[in-house]
This record gives structure tokens, C-alpha cells and sequence, in this order.
């Protein structure tokens, strides 16, 4: 098992900074450059959800984040420690209705849920919330 | 981001060209506004050049979806042009592909306009 880790301020501007943490591990890692972009956008995705939601855009915590790999097992693991959040609560929205009805926000776990094998939500004790994003690379593609 | 535009065929067909990366409330913010400006000056057909554009989110896709609703309410069309693979496979993922029309250039999508 290997580990990587990245420390960021609750910034968007920092988010350029994860995707590409991200995509040169995944690159390294063997994964094809569609499934890199694929991790890369969940990524964004939940740390954009922790900077807007858990955070309110305050700029001054911090988001951590580890990727481990382990045989054909690639994950993210962003660890943050603002406002606990339910992921049991964002419905994933129907398309039709979506499109029918247009408001800003709501998609991008459903997206999250799309670009990866698996999405978990953990909460640790001290209040700390953890976001566990996990993709297999598909040995012999 | 950065966002140009024009009309063709005496106002008749506005072309929005985007550049960078559609992410986020602010930039997405300017893309909503152009694309109601242009709804107001009661344009209907609308053609999206994202040839340029490298990086979409969920932001960017809701905006899409917007500008797509907001034409569709006014009996007016959208399509888009030069998708790149990535983008592309991110409207197959989400299924997006289904609802746009989508051409590899911008003569098609103007000729599309004129078979209807």
C-alpha cells in the first residue's frame, strides 16, 4: 500500500493545484486519460461541495487529502472538518425533471456517483468528515 | 473563462464562443447572462462553440442545461459544436448527450437550423 498526501486551504483557486495532484498520481497509477479525467472532475467535485457547503467559502481551514493505492485499488480519501453533512439527503435527480426545472446546484454528487466505482461518507469522531472516492483500474484495458 | 459572441443570417442565428473552463458560480454566472440577453433580443437559435473550452463541472453542466430550458420554453433550439472527447464523454455519462443536439462544426449545426 502506498499513500499520498495533499494539504489545501478551502479555496477554489486551490482546486487546480488537487486536479493535477490527482491526475499525475492516477497517470502513474496506469489509469487511461478518459478515467483520469473522470477522477479528477469527482475529485473537484467534493472539495468544491466542502469549500461551498461544509466551509461556507471561509477561506482560512484546510482540506486534506490522501490517495492510496493498493493493488488495483485507487482511492481518495478528502478528510475536512467543517458543517457534517448528509449525503443520504441529495436525492439523485431525475434528468427529465432537471431539465424540466433548472436551479443551480444538486448535481454534482449525483456526478461523483457517476465518474466512480464508489462514493462513501464517513464520519470520524472529533467532528472530522471524511469523503472516500474509489476507482479499480481495470487490469488488461 | 472568456466568452464571445455573434450573430449571423441578420440576427437570425447567435453563435456564443466559450474559452477556459466553465466551472463555478461567477464564471458560469456571465455564460447565464449572455445566453438571457440574447433570449431577451428574442433570438431562438443559438449555436454553443466549445471547441475551446477544457474543463467542465457540474456547474458548468447546470448551465448548460439552463440555457437549454430557457431556449426550449421560448420554442427556440441550442446546439453545440466541436465537444471535445473528454466533455464529450462527460454528456454520455450523464446521459446530456441525449437532450443537446451536437455537431462537429459550426456549418452543420447552422445548416441543422435551416432543415426544420
Amino acid at each position: 500500500m502506498n499513500t499520498l498526501n495533499l494539504r489545501i486551504e478551502s479555496k477554489t483557486e486551490r482546486l487546480s493545484y488537487v486536479r493535477e495532484f490527482v491526475s499525475d498520481a492516477a497517470k502513474k497509477f496506469g489509469f487511461d486519460d478518459e478515467s483520469i479525467g473522470k477522477i479528477a472532475l469527482a475529485v473537484d467535485e467534493a472539495c468544491t461541495n466542502i469549500i461551498k457547503h461544509a466551509y461556507g467559502f471561509s477561506p482560512q481551514h484546510n482540506i486534506d487529502i490522501k490517495i492510496v493505492t493498493n493493488k488495483e485499488i485507487f482511492e481518495i480519501i478528502i478528510r475536512h472538518q467543517g458543517k457534517l453533512f448528509d449525503p443520504k439527503l441529495v436525492k439523485t435527480p431525475d434528468l427529465k425533471d432537471y431539465i424540466d426545472h433548472p436551479r443551480r446546484g444538486g448535481l454534482g454528487i449525483h456526478l461523483m456517483r457517476l465518474l466512480m466505482d464508489q462514493v462513501e461518507y464517513k464520519i470520524l469522531p472529533n467532528n472530522k468528515c471524511e469523503v472516500h472516492l474509489l476507482k479499480k483500474l481495470q487490469v488488461g484495458k | 473563462m472568456t466568452i464571445k459572441s455573434k450573430t449571423i443570417q441578420d440576427g437570425k442565428i447567435a453563435i456564443i464562443e466559450l474559452r477556459g473552463a466553465l466551472i463555478g458560480d461567477d464564471l458560469t454566472d456571465e455564460f447565464r447572462d449572455e445566453v438571457a440577453d440574447y433570449i431577451e433580443q428574442g433570438n431562438k437559435c443559438m449555436i454553443l462553440n466549445m471547441k475551446r473550452v477544457n474543463y467542465l463541472n457540474s456547474s458548468g453542466i447546470g448551465a448548460l442545461i439552463t440555457a437549454h430550458t430557457s431556449y426550449r420554453k421560448i420554442g427556440g433550439e441550442i446546439k453545440l459544436i466541436g465537444l471535445s472527447s473528454n466533455i464529450q464523454n462527460l454528456m454520455v455519462i450523464t446521459r446530456l448527450i441525449e437532450v443537446f443536439d451536437a455537431y462537429e462544426t459550426i456549418e452543420e449545426a447552422i445548416k441543422s437550423f435551416s432543415t426544420k
